[in-house]
C-alpha cells in the first residue's frame, strides 16, 4: 500500500468501522461495536506506524486532491504532521486499557465518530476540510464529555468551541474573499492581496486558535471540560484534541507569518504564550481537585509550545507535544487508582512513583525530557527563565500539596510500563541534550525541594486566599466569554500596530 | 448591517445570563458569518448555480457549497446544545450561567 492511499484511508478507518457497526445493529440487531472499535484501533495503529516510517525523512508536502476541481477536498501530509500523528496514536494505544469504560453501543459509536474527526484533522490539506474534521471531532467530544452527566462542562465547551469556530469561519471568508483557494499554501498569493487582508486573516485565525488551544486568557474551559469525563476521553482531550489549536496556529498563522516576515504575529504569540505559561501554576496551587489540576496543567504546555513556535523551533515544540501526550494520558489513567479526600491522596506506592515522574515531566524539572526540549527556548531571554521557574514551582507545589497515604488499590503496572517504554523511546528520538549549567541545576533542585517539603504547609497557610484565581481570573462564564473579545481586540491592536 | 448584528450577537453572548439566550446569540453570530460568506460569491442578476440550467452567468457556487456544510454543522450544534440544556435544567432547575458556574 503506497503512502498516498494510507493518508486517504487513515481517517476513513474509524468511520468505516462505525458504518459497519451501525449497519449490523440496524439490520441484524447485533452489537458488534466493541469489535469495531478494536478493529479500528488495530488498523489505525498499523496505518499510523507505516506513515511514521514512510515520512520520517520526507521533505516537502504530499498533496492529494480528491478531484481535479480547484476547490476539491484535499488531503496532505508532511514531516511536521508526524508529530500530530504520534500525539494521536499515544492515547489511542493507552485507550486499549480502558475500552470497557465505553459501556454502551451509543458511546462506542460516538467514540468512533470522534476518532474519525481526530484523524481527519491530521491529514486535512485545506482549511475547509480542517474545519469539517475539527467540527466532527468536537461534536462527538461534546457528547463524550457529558458521559458522567456533567452537562455544564459540555455546554461550556460548546460555547467556547462555537465562538472559536466563528472566528475560524471569519478567517476562511477573508481568505476566500482575497481571491485564494482554500489550501494551506496561500502565502504566495498573499503578497498581492489588498492591504489589510493579511492582517485581518491573522487576527481571525490567531484568535480562533488561541481559543481552541486554551491560551491565556481563554483557558479555564480546559480544567472544567477535560476533567468532567471518563479517563479514556480525558486522555484524548488533553493529549490530542486541544492541540488542534497548535495545528492551526502552526499551519495558518506562524508559518505564513514567517514566510512573509510579519514579525508582529510573533510578538503577539510570545506575549500571549508567556502569560499562558504563568497562569496554570497559579490555578494549580489553589485548586483543590487533583483531576482539574491535571487537566488545567495542559495549558502550561500550550504556553511553552506557543513560545517555541514563535521562535520557529518547530521540531522542539512538536516533540514537546508528543511527550506531553504520553505523560498526560498516564496521569489521567493513574487518577482512576487514587482516592482524594480533602487534601489526602490514597493509592499504591507504584502509582505515587509513576505520578511523581509525571509531575517531573509536567513541570519540566531536570532530568525530565521536557527540560531538555525547552532548554533552547529558555536560553533566549532571562524573562522566559524567570517565568518558567515561577510557573514550575507553583505547578509542582500544586501537585505536591496533597498528603499521601499508601493503600492496596489495584496497580496499573501494564499502563505504567507502556508509558515508561514510550518515554524512554522519546528520550532517544527527541532530545537535543543541551547540557544544563550547575547553577541552573541547583536552582531547579532548590525549587523542587521547596515545593516537595513546603507545599502542604504553604497551601494550608494560604488557603484563605484559595479563591484568588477564581475571583480575579475566572470571574464567571460571562467574564470568560468577554475575555474572547479582549483577546480579539488585543490581537487586532498588536497586529495593526506591527503592520504600520 | 452584518457587522452591527455580529456586534449585537457578541454583546448578547457576553451579557446574557440565560444559556438558551446564549445559544440563540451564537446562532445569530454564525448566521451572519454564513451570510457574509455567501455575499462574497453573490453577483446581481446572475443565476443560481444549478447544473443543467440555462447557460447564463451564475453566481460563485463555492461559498454556497461550503456554507451548506457550515449550516448542517450549526443545526447539529443547536440540537446538541439545547438537548444538554434541557438535561442541565432537569438536574439543576436553573438556566442562569451565574448560578451554574462552578468556580
Amino acid at each position: 500500500m503506497n503512502s498516498e492511499t494510507l493518508i486517504v484511508a487513515f481517517p476513513l478507518i474509524p468511520l468505516f468501522a462505525l458504518g459497519v457497526a451501525v449497519t449490523v445493529h440496524l439490520l441484524l440487531r447485533r452489537d458488534i461495536s466493541r469489535h469495531a472499535v478494536v478493529a479500528s484501533h488495530a488498523l489505525q495503529l498499523a496505518a499510523g506506524i507505516m506513515l511514521l516510517i514512510a515520512f520520517r525523512d520526507a521533505q516537502g508536502t504530499v498533496r492529494i486532491p480528491l478531484a481535479k476541481f480547484a476547490y476539491s477536498i484535499e488531503f496532505a501530509f508532511d514531516r511536521h504532521r508526524l508529530y500530530f500523528l504520534a500525539a494521536y496514536l499515544t492515547p489511542l494505544i493507552f485507550s486499549v486499557f480502558r475500552l470497557r469504560q465505553l459501556d454502551s453501543f451509543l458511546l462506542r459509536v460516538i467514540f468512533l465518530f470522534y476518532l474519525g474527526g481526530c484523524s481527519g484533522l491530521i491529514v486535512a490539506g485545506d482549511v475547509f476540510n480542517f474545519f469539517v474534521s475539527y467540527e466532527l471531532m468536537i461534536m462527538a467530544a461534546y457528547v463524550l464529555i457529558a458521559v458522567r452527566r456533567d452537562y455544564f462542562a459540555s455546554v461550556k465547551y460548546m460555547l467556547f468551541g462555537a465562538v472559536s469556530s466563528a472566528f475560524f469561519l471569519a478567517g476562511i471568508i477573508t481568505l476566500y474573499a482575497s481571491g485564494e483557494y482554500l489550501g494551506f499554501e496561500f502565502v504566495d498569493g498573499a503578497r498581492s492581496w489588498p492591504a489589510g487582508n493579511f492582517i485581518w486573516l491573522m487576527v481571525f485565525f490567531s484568535t480562533a486558535f488561541f481559543i481552541k488551544g486554551a491560551f491565556f486568557p481563554v483557558s479555564s474551559w480546559v480544567s472544567t471540560c477535560h476533567s468532567a469525563t471518563i479517563s479514556l476521553v480525558s486522555a484524548f482531550l488533553g493529549s490530542f484534541t486541544v492541540f488542534s489549536g497548535i495545528f492551526g496556529l502552526l499551519y495558518l498563522v506562524v508559518k505564513p507569518a514567517a514566510a512573509l516576515d510579519f514579525q508582529a504575529v510573533f510578538v503577539l504569540v510570545r506575549g500571549i504564550s508567556l502569560l499562558t505559561i504563568l497562569l496554570p501554576g497559579l490555578f494549580a496551587f489553589f485548586e483543590p481537585d487533583l483531576k482539574r489540576i491535571v487537566a488545567g496543567s495542559t495549558v502550561y504546555t500550550m504556553g511553552f509550545i506557543g513560545l517555541m513556535l514563535s521562535y520557529q523551533l518547530y521540531d522542539a515544540a512538536l516533540a514537546y507535544m508528543v511527550v506531553h501526550a504520553v505523560y498526560k494520558s498516564l496521569m489521567f489513567y493513574l487518577l482512576d487508582n487514587v482516592r482524594l479526600e480533602g487534601t489526602t491522596l490514597t493509592g499504591r506506592t507504584s502509582t505515587f512513583i509513576a505520578g511523581a515522574v509525571c509531575v517531573l515531566f509536567t513541570t519540566g524539572f531536570f532530568p525530565s525530557l521536557v527540560h531538555f526540549v525547552k532548554a533552547p527556548l529558555l536560553a533566549e531571554q532571562m524573562i522566559y527563565r524567570m517565568t518558567a521557574m515561577t510557573a514550575m514551582f507553583l505547578l509542582a507545589a500544586g501537585f505536591l500539596k496533597y498528603r499521601r497515604t499508601v493503600s492496596d488499590e489495584p496497580a496499573e503496572t501494564r499502563v505504567i510500563a507502556l508509558a515508561g517504554a514510550g518515554l524512554l523511546l522519546y528520550y532517544f528520538l527527541f532530545s537535543s541534550w543541551t547540557r544544563p549549567g550547575i547553577g541552573g541545576l541547583l536552582v531547579e533542585a532548590g525549587l523542587l525541594a521547596a515545593a516537595f517539603f513546603g507545599a502542604p504547609r504553604l497551601f494550608t497557610a494560604l488557603s484563605r486566599f484559595s479563591s484568588l484565581d477564581r475571583r480575579w481570573v475566572f470571574a464567571g462564564l460571562n467574564a470568560e466569554l468577554f475575555y474572547v473579545l479582549l483577546l480579539f481586540a488585543f490581537a487586532l491592536i498588536v497586529l495593526m500596530a506591527g503592520a504600520n | 448591517m452584518n457587522l452591527l448584528i455580529v456586534a449585537l450577537a457578541m454583546y448578547g453572548l457576553i451579557v446574557s445570563d440565560n444559556l438558551i439566550r446564549k445559544i440563540m446569540c451564537l446562532t445569530i453570530l454564525e448566521s451572519m458569518i454564513i451570510l457574509a460568506f455567501l455575499g462574497t460569491g453573490y453577483a446581481e442578476g446572475r443565476a443560481a448555480p444549478i447544473l443543467g440550467a440555462a447557460a447564463e452567468p451564475m453566481v460563485d457556487p463555492v461559498p454556497q457549497a461550503l456554507m451548506l456544510t457550515a449550516i448542517v454543522i450549526g443545526v447539529c450544534f443547536n440540537s446538541l446544545a439545547l438537548a444538554f440544556i434541557v438535561k442541565l435544567y432537569q438536574k439543576t432547575r436553573t438556566l442562569k450561567a451565574s448560578e451554574l458556574h462552578e468556580f
